[in-house]
């Protein structure tokens, strides 16, 4: 049981990935800009933030991504993204940018919840 | 400082690149011709009868030792000698050059009869060369002195107030020229000269000029395909999105989080899910040709082949036995050296032959990968006893988005753009791509493909000790 922020401008990604967590008992709060992500996320402090890398602008998410880590949000982030392993050097994680983790789309829902799980437990190990 | 440098070349590379080239291409000729001159003139009288007097010799013998002293000199000066227009650069060590040789050249025409020597001619050879690294200007003056120079020789060996060293054997002892000899050969001499030197330096400066603007082009062209990967990768992008989402959605569905589906429909959905799987593929292959194309550099690390092409079978391993295909390798090497090149490049490389090896072999079929070292590279083949590539298609293989008319029939999906991606990567790292069809394990039926590259090793034989656990960077 977490509660799990997802920023996505894409509702049926935000409609499959609410479906996939919520089945496994995570509460799910979402918004679908960056203004409003920065917002559900300094309001309900979620265990896990999911983000998706490009929404208005490309890069978005980075930006969004830093601006957390500036104002103090150490929450665990996990980053959509269309084009990490297509070529696999393009970032990785923790390198530049303050994420924990990439899911690149298409995301299958195995991979969300193996993913999501390792982050939630390595966020309860260290507290 | 004389500023010998045309401002339009001031901060073009290539043409330093060339006049240091010359320079050194010019020092070596010298030395050849300090050789023959030696050579000549101690062994041609068993030849062509001719004597030489004591001065003639001595005078000789010291032109081609003077030679040979500056020649050394500038040969070890020419290394510290920079580009830097507005100090002593390498044009200004080309003018030395040009100076000295021609005073070399005068010494030898005074000491072999001025107007009956027979370097009287390669004045205009030196002044040709001049004329191919200095500018106009400087060319021209150094020839209009230089015919001051031959022309008031000319005339005092006519009025004889300069000794005149005919070589004996050659001329008849005693003759000397007249005036309208001396007057024609002058004439013909200063008109030789300058004609050659304005046609020279004209043809040697407009091909600077136009190499450059070659260049120029050429990096216009550069950014012209750096602008259009750019496009098609955002363009492609967007595409991405909306299959993404479909598929997701798909997931959604066949993984039951949306209620249960009868068997019929979950045919169709997962048909569905295979076709937006293909195209996601597709768009992946694509992004990943602008992305290598946008690359200005790889890195460049100490590969572990074998570990790569392991990884990769393990990897494959559902798809190769759902054909029931056995995927086998054998090291053929004695030492296993790390190849040079960008880990996932490779990767990349090996994942789609394999890939290809196992889609378009025969069920029950066998892929076979083969390692070796020849002619200090890196060679790897991947075979397989498939469809095979029809004589006519073979040349197209490593075209954009070409699939061979065999491997649509025979049922296999595929996007086309593996093996433009597999030849554009070796072409990155330097390596290369070959392939054959029949392969050596092929038969009539079935005549399968084989995949040959070669990828260049790294300088150390060094490899990973068993125990380490990360190796230049990477976790092993």
């Amino acid at each position: 049981m977490a509660l799990i922020a997802l920023i996505d401008d894409d509702p049926d990604i935000i409609e499959a990935s609410t479906l996939v967590l919520e089945s496994k008992g995570h509460e799910i709060i979402v918004a679908s800009n960056p203004d409003d992500g920065f917002t559900i996320v300094v309001d309900n402090k979620p265990d896990l933030i999911i983000l998706d890398v490009m929404m208005d602008e490309p890069d978005d998410g980075f930006f969004l991504a830093q601006k957390f880590r500036k104002h103090g949000v150490e929450t665990p982030i996990l980053m959509y993204t269309s084009v990490t392993k297509t070529i696999g050097f393009e970032y990785g994680a923790g390198e530049m940018v303050p994420v924990d983790d990439f899911v690149e789309k298409p995301i299958s829902p195995d991979m969300l919840v193996e993913k999501v799980e390792l982050l939630l437990s390595k966020e309860v190990r260290s507290n | 400082m004389i500023r010998l440098v045309p401002s339009w070349v001031e901060n073009y590379d290539e043409f330093w690149i060339s006049i240091r080239r010359r320079n050194l291409w010019f020092i070596q000729l010298r030395y050849l011709a300090v050789l023959m001159l030696i050579l000549f003139f101690s062994f041609s009288d068993y030849f062509i009868e001719f004597t030489l007097d004591i001065k003639q010799i001595e005078g000789i013998y010291f032109t081609a030792g003077i030679i040979l002293l500056y020649n050394v000199l500038i040969h070890y000066f020419r290394g510290y000698v920079g580009t830097v227009p507005g100090s002593f650069n390498s044009l200004h060590l080309s003018f030395i050059q040009t100076i000295l040789d021609l005073v070399s050249v005068i010494f030898l025409i005074y000491f072999t009869g001025i107007i009956y020597s027979p370097f009287l001619t390669f004045v205009i050879f030196q002044l040709i060369i001049g004329s191919l690294i200095l500018p106009g200007r400087v060319i021209i003056s150094i020839a209009f002195i230089l015919n001051v120079i031959i022309i008031s020789l000319l005339f005092m060996q006519h009025y004889g107030e300069v000794e005149s060293h005919i070589i004996r054997g050659i001329y008849e002892e005693g003759i000397s020229p007249t005036f309208n000899f001396t007057l024609m050969t002058a004439i013909t001499l200063s008109f030789i000269n300058f004609v050659s030197v304005l046609l020279t330096n004209t043809i040697a400066r407009r091909l600077y000029q136009r190499e450059k603007e070659l260049k120029e082009t050429l990096s216009k062209l550069n950014e012209t395909e750096v602008a259009k990967q750019k496009y098609i990768m955002g363009v492609v992008h967007e595409l991405k999105s909306p299959i993404s989402a479909v598929q997701s959605l798909l997931d959604l569905i066949l993984g039951g989080y949306v209620g249960k589906i009868d068997p019929e429909m979950r045919k169709k959905i997962e048909r569905a899910k295979v076709r937006t799987e293909e195209s996601i593929q597709m768009i992946n292959n694509v992004l990943r040709i602008s992305k290598i194309r946008l690359l200005s550099s790889t890195s460049n690390e100490f590969v572990n082949m074998n570990e790569i092409i392991e990884n990769q079978i393990s990897k494959q391993e559902d798809s190769a036995s759902a054909k029931k295909i056995k995927v086998s390798f054998s090291e053929k090497r004695d030492s296993d050296r790390l190849v040079s090149g960008d880990y996932v490049l490779i990767e990349l490389v090996i994942s789609n032959l394999l890939n290809n090896a196992i889609k378009y072999g025969k069920n029950g079929g066998r892929v076979i990968i083969e390692s070796s070292e020849e002619k200090g590279a890196y060679f790897l083949s991947i075979m397989d006893d498939g469809i095979g590539i029809p004589k006519d298609d073979q040349s197209k293989i490593f075209k954009q988005f070409f699939r061979s008319k065999s491997g649509s029939s025979y049922g296999v999906e595929g996007t086309g753009l593996g093996l433009s991606v597999v030849k554009e990567i070796l072409d990155r790292l330097g390596g290369e791509i070959d392939f054959e069809s029949p392969s050596r394990i092929g038969d009539d039926q079935f005549p399968g493909t084989e995949f040959k590259i070669r990828l260049n090793f790294g300088d150390e034989t060094l490899i990973p000790h068993k125990d380490d656990k990360v190796f230049m960077g990477r976790e092993i």
